[in-house]
Parts: structure tokens; C-alpha cells; sequence
């Protein structure tokens, strides 16, 4: 689906990763790991093909992502950001239209299946019934459902999710990750993900990439990754792993 | 959430209920569009029936139809319909440029004249009028100090790499400063009949004018090549990175949206001076009736603000006649109060 041939990723004279060699099949669900500032929204935006590569490449399904026309590029791949840009008043229903935009040929307008495809992302996401709500009116929680919603209704083959469970209530943490984790399990699909929580990640992800900062990564199954030494150095503070109920926790100490 | 994708895998699948809402939003933008569109007939209408002349509305409808007195065409379709055009066609470019914009800046309190347009151009014709030249030179200054704003304000805040809204209204907004210092400059160094008519022309004024045909159809025109383009700024609304990542083209989207704008509000400040306020609120009056789609605020704010400018400009040569009142100071007092209970309303 998506892979990585010996990518440099820098910003603002900082590496982010360096010779990183990765790939990611439909399926699989990543979770992308490291402390704040460390650089992994750069490096999913580098992947999404919103910035360039200091060095190396990005390529989607073997095809070079800089030379992919933008809007092939849409249809394959969704990015969910960490923070949306609301300058202008919209409602719910005409937020998560817009996700169907690269599915809609120029002249058309939204078919019945894409509004259809839109009130399922909606009702997937508990939002059903908002439907007609200004954006503004929703709560924190609500419209970072609203965007997930919308990346949603974009049904590409492989999300990149930035911080998705970001300003969500527990309940909806589980709800959001158990939903991506069946889109990849029975429906094929590639998902990649940020995140800071290290126990939902080993719940859910089959593999887990470290940035541990200055460029150096590690990326391997998330049963071999997540160890209390790896995390300890990733984080700065000691981690220690503790069992219940057989599923591995992780606690700092 | 419930798992309706995976319980029953609509996902990929057509979609098995049926959708109505977005037929139904669609026939609410046309009649949104056709109610914009009647009011813009009853504007005109108006413009051409009322005027400094009182003139019976039968002998009005007898030119309309094709055997007026002669003095009654003369006044009608020499006089009042090309200014009623001309008004038509610069309150259209003024909105259809805000719309574009406040999309680009993605600022709610962006208008035609942001990036300096206005100011540009304000310069060039006051320079003409300082030293007396005629209507001529007044329009062609103008548009060359339009045209020149936009080409400064864009290398600038092109520099180096490329540009962000924030730089390109930051630049807009400093440059804009610096034509509002040499205004302030041309003011204070010319003589008190020059200065009359330059305080007009910088508060909006459509009385030099010889007819609005050509605007009109560079509005028409410039709706027509934007229209297609409406959903691409529902998108580029939403912020440049989230347009890029939904597939939107964004550097030529941006740089035909600046390209457009700023012709349309060089073409209006030419004919027809800074006049404010429409081209700031019509886009936001559609905002607050008919949501965020571009597809209705495109063609709805070119009604909207023609229209608004019909009747501003039909009362401002009207309430005072035979002395006329600067068109910029009647949108104003129309806009104002409208556009404060819209927005009352929505809350």
C-alpha cells in the first residue's frame, strides 16, 4: 500500500527520521509512537505527500507519491489532521460532504450515494441526526468526531490519522479504534496512526514505529517494540509493563 | 458508534437507504437563487422607474416597450439604464470578488480591497484629479494603480518560498497602509475644488460614468469561469492542507482565485471609485441564509450585490435631487442595519 525507501524527513533543521525504510499493506494498522515535538505529524504529512522529503521517497502501492496526480492520490488516501480550520460558519452535513470531493467528477454535484456514504460516516461516528447542526454549536468532542467522520466518507484505502483520539471521551477512544481496526481487518484496509497512549496502541496496532528524536527510529511488531527499555528511552521516564488479564500495561513510573 | 459499515458492509456497497437530503438542499438553492434573482428584476425595475425626474410610470413602460416620448427615452434608457447597469454590474464584481477573497485568506473580514487595490487605484486617480485631467486619465490611472497593488502585493508576499495567507494578508493590509498615507498626502496637498470631488470619488461614486455594459459582461464572465470552480472552494474553505489532501489543485486554485479577484475589483474601483461595504457583508449575508456552499454564494452574491447597488445608487440620486449623495455612503446605511439583523437572527 504504502512504503518508505530510505525517507529523510526534516523540518526546521531537525530530523525527524532518517533512512527510514517501512512498509505498511492493506490490513495492517500502525501505530506511530514519540514524544511531543519529535516530529510525527511532519512525518505523516510528509507521507500524505503535503511535504517534501529531504531525501528518499515515498511510494503508494510501488508508484513514486510526488509524481501521483493529487486527486488519484485523494481516492487512496485520507489524512486526518490534528487541528481543522473552521473560519467560515458550515453545517454537519456539508462538513462531511466535502470528504467525498475527490470521488466527484468536475462538473458533477454529490450524488445520492455520496450523501447516502456521508450519513453512514455520520452515524458511524454517533453523530447521526446532527446532521443540520451549525459546526459551531458542536462540542470539542463532537467535531473531532465530525473530521473523522469526514475522513471516513473519503473511504480510501489507507488512513492516516493524526491524533485521532485526540479531545474523545474514553468510550469513544475504544469505539474509534475497534472501527479502524475492523475497516483494516475485514475490509483490507491500511491505517496508520498517531497517538500517545501506549496501552491503546498495543491493543490495536500489529506494529508500532518509535521516534525517538535526532532522527533515529525503530519500527518492528508492537509485541517486540513495546518493551520497557524501548519506552523508557522513548519518553524519559521509566516504564514499567504490569499484566491484567493477560494484555500487557504499560505504567509510568 | 455503531458498526453499521461492518455489520452490514455498505461501505464500498451503493448505498442501500435511500438519500433525499441532498436533492433537497439543491432545490433549496435554487429557490434561494431564483427568490436572489427576482429581486434583482424588482431592483432594476426600480432603478429605471424612480429618478431625479419624476417621470409617470406609464410613460416609463411605454419606453420599455418600444414607443416612449422622446424625452422620456432620452431619460430612461440613455440616462437610467446604463447607470443602472453600471451600478448592476460593480455591486456583482465587488461581491463575486469578496467571496473570492475571504476563500483565499480564508478571513472572514476579508474584502475586495484588502490587498490594496483599492488604494492603488485611489492614487492613480487622485494624482489625475490633483492635476486636473480629464474622465479619460482618471480611469486609466486608476486601473494601472489597481493593477500595480496587485503585482507589488503579490511579489512581496511571494518572497521567498511560497505564500501563506496570513503572509499574502499581512502583506495586503501593510501595503494598503502605505496607499492610505499618500492619499492622505495628495489630500492635504490639493486645493479645495479638486478636493470635493476626490473625498467622491474615494467614498464610491457612479456619476462620471457612460455605461455599465462592459462590466456586466466581465461579471458574467467571471461567474461563469468561478462557478465551476465552487466546489473546490467549499474545499480550499476548509484550509489549504485539507484541500491538498482531499485532492484539491491548490497553488493554481489559489493563484487563478487571486488573479481573478483582483481584475474584478480593479474594473469596479476603475468605473466606479471605492465603494465599501458590499463586497465585505453580501458574502456573509448568504453565509447567514444559505450556509457555506459556494455554489449558491458565487452566483447568489452577484444578485445580491448588484442589487443592493441599484438601490443604493437609485437613492442616492434620488432622496437629495438634484444633488447627488455618494453611492458608497448609501450602501452603508442600507448594509449596516441589514446585514445586523441577519446576523441577529442567526443567533
Amino acid at each position: 500500500m504504502i512504503s518508505t525507501h530510505a525517507l529523510d524527513v526534516e523540518i526546521g533543521g531537525k530530523r525527524v527520521c532518517r533512512s527510514l525504510d517501512f512498509a505498511l499493506a492493506g490490513g495492517e494498522c500502525m501505530a506511530v509512537l514519540g514524544g511531543n515535538g519529535v516530529g510525527k505529524t511532519t512525518l505523516l504529512n510528509t507521507l500524505a505527500g503535503l511535504r517534501e522529503p529531504a531525501g528518499g521517497e515515498v511510494r503508494l502501492d510501488g508508484r513514486p507519491l510526488a509524481r501521483l496526480p493529487r486527486r488519484a492520490v485523494a481516492r487512496q488516501m485520507a489524512l486526518l489532521m490534528q487541528h481543522d480550520d473552521d473560519a467560515f460558519p458550515a453545517t454537519v452535513r456539508e462538513t462531511v460532504l466535502v470528504g467525498r470531493h475527490p470521488h466527484i467528477a468536475f462538473w458533477r454535484w454529490e450524488s445520492r450515494d455520496d450523501v447516502a456514504i456521508a450519513e453512514a460516516a455520520l452515524a458511524d461516528c454517533a453523530l447521526g441526526g446532527l446532521e443540520d447542526r451549525a459546526v459551531a454549536t458542536l462540542s470539542g468532542g463532537e467535531r473531532r468526531r465530525l473530521a473523522i467522520a469526514t475522513v471516513l466518507a473519503q473511504q480510501p484505502a489507507l488512513y492516516l490519522l493524526d491524533e485521532p483520539a485526540n479531545e474523545l471521551d474514553l468510550h469513544f477512544q475504544i469505539d474509534l479504534l475497534r472501527h479502524f481496526r475492523r475497516l483494516a481487518d475485514e475490509r483490507n484496509k491500511a491505517v496508520m496512526l498517531t497517538m500517545h497512549d501506549v496501552n491503546l496502541a498495543a491493543r490495536f496496532a500489529d506494529r508500532v514505529l518509535l521516534l525517538f528524536g535526532g532522527g533515529e527510529t525503530l519500527c518492528g511488531r508492537t509485541e517486540d517494540v513495546l518493551t520497557s527499555e524501548n519506552l523508557s528511552r522513548l519518553y524519559h521516564v521509566a516504564v514499567e509493563i504490569t499484566r491484567l488479564n493477560g494484555r500487557r500495561l504499560f505504567v509510568s513510573c | 458508534m455503531k458498526y453499521a459499515i461492518s455489520a452490514n458492509g455498505r461501505d464500498e456497497a451503493a448505498p442501500a437507504r435511500r438519500a433525499t437530503s441532498g436533492v433537497r438542499s439543491r432545490g433549496r438553492l435554487a429557490s434561494i437563487l431564483a427568490l436572489l434573482a427576482l429581486a434583482a428584476l424588482a431592483a432594476v425595475v426600480i432603478g429605471l422607474f424612480v429618478g431625479s425626474v419624476t417621470l409617470a410610470p406609464d410613460r416609463v413602460w411605454a419606453v420599455l416597450v418600444g414607443h416612449g416620448d422622446p424625452l422620456a427615452t432620452t431619460l430612461v434608457l440613455d440616462l437610467r439604464l446604463p447607470r443602472v447597469a453600471l451600478a448592476f454590474a460593480t455591486g456583482a464584481l465587488l461581491a463575486l470578488a469578496g467571496t473570492l477573497m475571504q476563500v483565499l485568506l480564508r478571513n472572514p473580514l476579508a474584502d475586495p480591497y484588502i490587498l490594496g487595490v483599492s488604494g492603488g487605484a485611489a492614487v492613480g486617480a487622485l494624482i489625475t484629479l490633483l492635476l486636473g485631467l480629464g474622465v479619460f486619465w482618471l480611469e486609466g490611472a486608476a486601473f494601472a494603480g489597481a493593477l500595480a497593488s496587485t503585482l507589488i502585493v503579490f511579489a512581496l508576499a511571494h518572497g521567498r518560498g511560497g505564500w501563506t495567507s496570513m503572509r499574502l494578508l499581512l502583506t495586503g493590509v501593510v501595503v494598503a497602509a502605505g496607499w492610505g498615507a499618500a492619499i492622505g498626502l495628495l489630500l492635504a496637498m490639493s486645493d479645495d475644488t479638486s478636493l470635493r470631488s476626490m473625498l467622491f470619488w474615494l467614498m464610491g461614486d457612479l456619476s462620471y460614468q457612460h455605461g455599465g455594459w462592459g462590466p456586466l459582461v466581465l461579471a458574467g464572465f467571471a461567474l461563469a469561469v468561478s462557478l465551476p470552480f465552487a466546489r473546490h472552494l467549499n474545499v480550499l474553505a476548509r484550509g489549504e492542507m485539507q484541500a491538498q489532501a482531499l485532492g484539491v489543485p491548490v497553488g493554481m486554485l489559489t493563484i487563478g482565485i487571486y488573479v481573478v479577484a483582483s481584475l474584478l475589483t480593479a474594473v469596479a474601483v476603475t468605473e466606479a471609485g471605492a465603494i465599501g461595504f458590499v463586497g465585505l457583508v453580501i458574502p456573509h449575508m448568504l453565509r447567514l441564509a444559505g450556509g457555506s456552499d459556494h455554489r449558491l454564494i458565487l452566483p447568489g452574491s452577484a444578485l445580491a450585490g448588484g442589487s443592493l447597488l441599484v438601490l443604493a445608487d437609485t437613492l442616492a440620486r434620488t432622496v437629495l435631487a438634484p444633488r447627488q449623495l455618494p453611492v458608497g455612503v448609501v450602501t452603508a446605511a442600507i448594509g449596516v442595519p441589514l446585514f445586523l439583523y441577519l446576523l441577529n437572527r442567526s443567533r
